[in-house]
C-alpha cells in the first residue's frame, strides 16, 4: 500500500451531453487523483473549465470502426531520458452522449479493455441520470444550472469510484489482455516521422495557434494573451507497408486501402486540443513532451471485433523517429495471416535489426514475416493515391491507382 | 442470514454473482409448469382457507375477475403452505399483485395463462431479490469493517452487487416476456431492505411492494431503459437507506472490524517468518546447482556459450525436476504439470538476485533506464511482468504442449542459452 501513495495520478473524465429541441449541449469535466497540479482547488477548477471547453463529440466520428482506447508513452525532447508519465485514453458514446477519459500517471499497466468497461458504465449511468432529471417531477423543472450541478455531483461520485478501483484497489491493472477470439496480424507499417516543434499557442483569450517562423519573437498575442511554445507533435513523412500476398482477397477492398491503415494510426494520436490545454499548466511539462501511442484498440460496432495496433519506436538523429505499427484484427482468419501471439517475437526481432529505413526490408526477411510483401517507402501525401495495399508493390500498380 | 465470515476478503470478492438466463429460465419453467396443477389441487382441497382469504381481501382484490381471484388466492396459499416466502402478509400480497399488474400493463387485459406466468415471474424475482439482498448486506458489513470510505462502499454495493441483482430480477420478467416497469423491480429491493431492517428491529413496520411502487412513481418519472439501473438503485435504494443500514448493523460491523484487525496482526506476524519453507529453499538450491556452473563461467569468465554446454544444462535441469517431483509426490510424472513450472520460477528469481543482467531480455525495453539504475528494485516491482514474459517464452519453446520435465528442461535451457548469448546481457555487469 505504501508504494501506491507514491504514484502520481491525474484521472480526467469529460463528458458532453447533446440535447434535443435546440438546447445547448452540457459539458462536464471532473479531475481526480493526487497530481501536484490538482492539489489546489483553484488550479483544479481552471483545468476542469478548460476541459469543458473542448468539444469532444468531434472525436466520435460516426464510423463502424471506432477508437475505444489507447495507451501513450511520453518523453521530453532535447532532454536526457528520465521518467516521463504514461497516458491512457478511453472513449465511449451512448446515444448522444460522449465521454473521454484520460489518465496521466507514472504507471503503465492499466488494462485498457477492463477500464473501458467501467468508463462505459459511467457514461451509461450519466445518461440515465440526465434522462431522469430532464423531466419535471411534481411540476418542478430543473434549470440548466441545476441539471449541470446534479450531473457534476454524480460524475464526481462515479469518477471517484473509477479512480479508486485503479489506484487503490489495483483492479484493472496488469494481467493478460483478454481480446476475444484469435487476433491475427494483418499488416505492419514502418513510418518515418519528424518531431515538429514549430507552433506557438496563445494561452490568453483567443487560444490561437501560430507558426514559430511567422510570429517571430513576439511574446504577446494581438488579443493580449501570452504566447508560449506549443507541445511537439509528429509529422509522418513516409511509410512502408508489410502484408501477406493475397491480402486483398482476405480483407475488403475498402479496408485494404493504405490510407485506411494510416487513418487508424492518425486517429490514435493524442487529441491535440487536450495537449494544447495541458500545455497551459507548466506543472504538466507538456511544452517539450512528445506523446506517442504504444497501443490502441478499435472496436467494430457492428461485429464487436477488436482491432489492435501495437507501436514501437526508434529515435533517429535530428528529431526523426521511426514508428513501427502492427495491426492485429479479430475479424479475419486465414492461413496467410500470422497469429498475434507471435507479435512480441516479431517486434523484438525487427526492433533489434532496424536502424533506419534501409534495413527494413532485410529485417522483415529475417522474421516470421519473411514471405510477406514489403512496399517501398511512399511519401505521406502520395499514400491516398493508392487504392489497395497490393498496388503499393511496383509492377502491381497498373490500372489500380486512383487518379 | 449467513454467519459472520471470518476470513480476510478482497474487495473484489464482495460482489453478487447473479444467476444467468439459462438458470432463471429453468427456475421459471419449473415453477410455471407445476403452478397450474398446484392451483387446481389447492382449490379442491382447501376451500375453507380460500373462502376466509376471499372475505379478508374482498375489496383489495376486487379488481380481479372471479377466476383470477381463485388463482391469486391459491397461489398465496401455496406460498404460505410451502414456505416459499416467509412472513408474507395477505394484504401486502394483494397490494403487490395489483401493482404488479399495473407495472406490466396487464391490469386491463390478462389471459389466465399470462396471469399464472406473471405470478411465477414475480415469485422467482422475490426469491432472487431476497437472496441477493442477503448477500449484499453481508458484503456491506464486510466492506464497512475494512475502513473504506462510505462513498466507495456505496459505489461497490451499486456497481458490483445491486446492479447485477436488479438486472437479474428484471430478467425474471423478461424470460416470461413481460416488459416491466423498472420502478416495480426496484420496489422489491426496497421492500427487501425494509424487511431486513425490521428483522433487526431498526424499523417497526415495512411497506408493501405495491405501496413502495406507488410512492416511487410520483417521485421518479421514468420506467424503462438499461441506462436507468444505476440511477434508480441510487435513488430508491441506497440514498434513502444507507445511513439506516449503517446504524442498524453498527455492532456487527464493529465486531467484524475487531476480528479483521486481529487477523491482520496475525497475518503480519506470519509474513515476517521467511515465506520460503525449507523445502522450497532446497529446491531452489538444487535447481541453481544444475545451472550455476554454466552461468558463472559464461558471465564471469566470458567462456563462450555453445550447444554442448546448453545440452549439459538441459540434462541437469531435467534430472533436478524429476528429483523434485519424486521428493514431493513420490513419482516422476506428476498430475499437475504447472508444479514443474513453479519449481523453475523461484529459481529464476534467485538467478536474477545473483545476476540481474539475466533479466534484461525479459523486461519492457522502454523501462531500460529504470532497470539499469536499480535492477534489483526493478525486478522486484515488475515480478509479475517478468513472470508473464517467461511463461510466454517457455510456452513458445514447449510449443504449447503440456509441461513435462523433458520439454521444460529444454525450454529453460534454450532461454538461458538465448540470454547468455545476448551481447547486451554480457556487456552489463552489476558489481555486488
Amino acid at each position: 500500500m505504501i508504494e501506491q501513495k507514491e504514484i502520481q495520478s491525474m484521472n480526467i473524465l469529460m463528458t458532453t451531453i447533446l440535447r434535443d429541441d435546440g438546447n445547448l449541449p452540457l459539458h462536464i469535466a471532473k479531475v481526480f487523483g493526487n497530481h501536484t497540479l490538482i492539489q489546489e482547488e483553484p488550479m483544479k477548477n481552471q483545468l476542469e473549465k478548460g476541459l469543458e471547453k473542448i468539444k469532444i463529440p468531434e472525436y466520435f466520428p460516426k464510423e463502424d470502426i471506432t477508437l475505444e482506447g489507447a495507451r501513450f508513452i511520453t518523453w521530453q525532447i532535447g532532454k536526457e531520458k528520465t521518467q516521463s508519465p504514461d497516458i491512457s485514453l478511453i472513449k465511449h458514446s451512448y446515444d448522444n452522449n460522449f465521454l473521454l477519459n484520460i489518465i496521466i500517471s507514472n504507471f503503465s499497466d492499466l488494462d485498457i479493455l477492463d477500464a473501458s468497461a467501467e468508463v462505459a458504465f459511467v457514461l451509461q449511468a450519466i445518461t440515465g441520470i440526465h434522462r431522469r432529471i430532464e423531466i419535471p417531477v411534481e411540476l418542478v423543472e430543473l434549470s440548466d444550472e441545476e441539471q449541470l450541478k446534479g450531473l457534476k455531483h454524480k460524475l464526481k461520485d462515479l469518477g471517484n469510484f473509477y479512480h479508486w478501483q485503479i489506484f487503490e484497489e489495483n483492479s484493472m491493472r496488469g494481467g493478460i489482455e483478454k481480446i476475444g477470439l484469435a487476433p491475427m496480424l494483418i499488416t505492419a507499417l514502418l513510418m518515418r516521422a519528424h518531431t515538429m516543434h514549430d507552433e506557438i499557442q496563445c494561452i490568453g483569450e483567443c487560444q490561437r495557434i501560430f507558426n514559430k517562423e511567422t510570429q517571430g519573437s513576439e511574446i504577446k498575442c494581438d488579443c493580449g494573451g501570452e504566447l508560449v511554445i506549443a507541445p511537439p507533435y509528429l509529422k509522418i513523412k513516409n511509410a512502408s507497408f508489410v502484408f501477406p500476398e493475397g491480402i486483398d482477397e482476405i480483407i475488403s477492398e475498402e479496408e485494404s486501402a493504405p490510407s485506411n491503415f494510416l487513418n487508424l494510426i492518425l486517429k490514435t494520436m493524442f487529441p491535440r486540443k487536450v495537449s494544447l490545454l495541458f500545455n497551459q499548466f507548466p506543472d504538466l511539462n507538456f511544452s517539450t513532451m512528445v506523446t506517442l501511442p504504444s497501443s490502441s484498440y478499435y472496436r467494430s460496432i457492428s461485429t464487436n471485433d477488436t482491432i489492435k495496433i501495437t507501436f514501437e519506436y526508434k529515435e533517429l538523429e535530428n528529431d526523426d523517429v521511426l514508428i513501427f505499427a502492427f495491426v492485429t484484427d479479430t475479424r479475419y482468419y486465414d492461413n496467410k495471416l500470422i497469429p498475434a501471439t507471435s507479435l512480441p517475437v516479431i517486434m523484438r526481432d525487427i526492433q533489434r535489426n532496424v536502424r533506419g529505413e534501409f534495413d527494413w526490408e532485410a529485417a522483415i526477411e529475417r522474421t516470421q514475416l519473411g514471405d510477406w510483401k514489403v512496399s517501398p517507402f511512399i511519401s505521406f501525401n502520395e499514400i491516398s493515391k493508392y487504392a489497395t495495399l497490393k498496388s503499393l508493390i511496383p509492377g502491381n500498380q497498373e490500372g489500380e491507382t486512383i487518379e | 442470514m449467513k454467519q459472520l465470515s471470518d476470513e480476510i476478503k478482497d474487495t473484489l470478492d464482495l460482489c453478487y454473482n447473479p444467476k444467468d438466463v439459462v438458470e432463471i429460465l429453468g427456475d421459471f419453467n419449473k415453477l410455471y409448469s407445476t403452478l397450474e396443477s398446484k392451483i387446481r389441487h389447492f382449490v379442491q382441497t382447501q376451500p375453507t382457507f380460500l373462502d376466509e382469504l376471499r372475505k379478508q381481501l374482498k375489496t383489495d382484490i376486487g379488481f380481479l375477475s372471479p377466476q383470477k381471484k381463485d388463482m391469486a388466492l391459491s397461489i398465496y396459499g401455496i406460498i404460505i403452505t410451502e414456505d416459499i416466502i416467509k412472513k408474507y402478509d395477505a394484504l401486502y400480497y394483494a397490494e403487490d399483485i395489483s401493482a404488479l399488474l399495473e407495472a406490466t400493463d396487464k391490469k386491463n387485459s390478462c389471459t389466465d395463462d399470462e396471469f399464472v406466468g406473471l405470478l411465477a415471474s414475480f415469485l422467482i424475482s422475490l426469491k432472487r431479490v431476497t437472496q441477493a439482498m442477503s448477500i449484499t448486506i453481508q458484503n456491506f458489513i464486510d466492506l464497512s469493517s475494512m475502513s473504506i470510505e462510505d462513498e466507495i462502499i456505496t459505489a461497490i454495493l451499486i456497481r458490483r452487487n445491486l446492479f447485477n441483482a436488479l438486472s437479474e430480477a428484471n430478467l425474471c420478467y423478461e424470460i416470461g416476456e413481460f416488459p416491466i416497469d423498472i420502478r416495480f423491480v426496484a420496489s422489491i429491493f426496497t421492500h427487501s431492505i425494509e424487511a431486513i431492517l425490521k428483522d433487526q428491529e431498526t424499523i417497526s413496520k415495512t411497506k408493501s411492494i405495491g405501496n413502495i411502487y406507488h410512492d416511487l412513481i410520483t417521485k421518479y418519472p421514468l420506467s424503462e431503459g438499461e441506462d436507468l439501473l444505476y440511477d434508480v438503485i441510487t435513488f430508491s435504494i441506497l440514498e434513502p437507506y444507507f445511513e439506516t443500514l449503517k446504524e442498524s448493523f453498527e455492532s456487527r460491523i464493529k465486531s467484524k472490524k475487531k476480528i479483521l484487525e486481529e487477523q491482520i496482526t496475525i497475518a503480519k506476524q506470519e509474513f515476517q517468518i521467511p515465506s520460503q519453507t525449507k523445502q522450497d529453499q532446497g529446491r531452489i538450491e538444487q535447481m541453481f546447482a544444475a545451472i550455476e556452473q554454466t552461468l558463472y563461467e559464461t558471465i564471469k569468465f566470458r567462456r563462450e556459450m555453445n550447444e554442448i554446454r546448453r545440452q549439459k544444462m538441459e540434462r541437469n535441469i531435467e534430472i533436478a525436476l524429476r528429483r523434485m517431483a519424486i521428493d514431493e509426490f513420490g513419482v516422476q510424472d506428476i498430475g499437475e504439470p504447472q508444479k514443474y513450472f513453479n519449481y523453475l520460477l523461484d529459481t529464476w528469481f534467485s538467478v536474477f538476485e545473483e545476476y540481474p543482467q539475466m533479466a534484461l531480455p525479459l523486461i519492457d525495453i522502454k523501462q531500460y533506464s529504470k532497470y539499469v539504475e536499480n535492477p534489483d528494485e526493478y525486478i522486484k516491482e515488475n515480478r509479475s511482468t517478468i513472470i508473464h514474459q517467461l511463461q510466454f517464452k517457455i510456452r513458445r519453446h514447449t510449443g504449447g504442449d503440456r509441461y513435462t520435465p523433458t520439454n521444460l528442461a529444454k525450454a529453460f535451457s534454450m532461454i538461458l542459452f538465448e540470454i547468455l548469448t545476448n551481447k547486451t546481457v554480457l556487456s552489463l555487469s552489476f558489481e555486488k
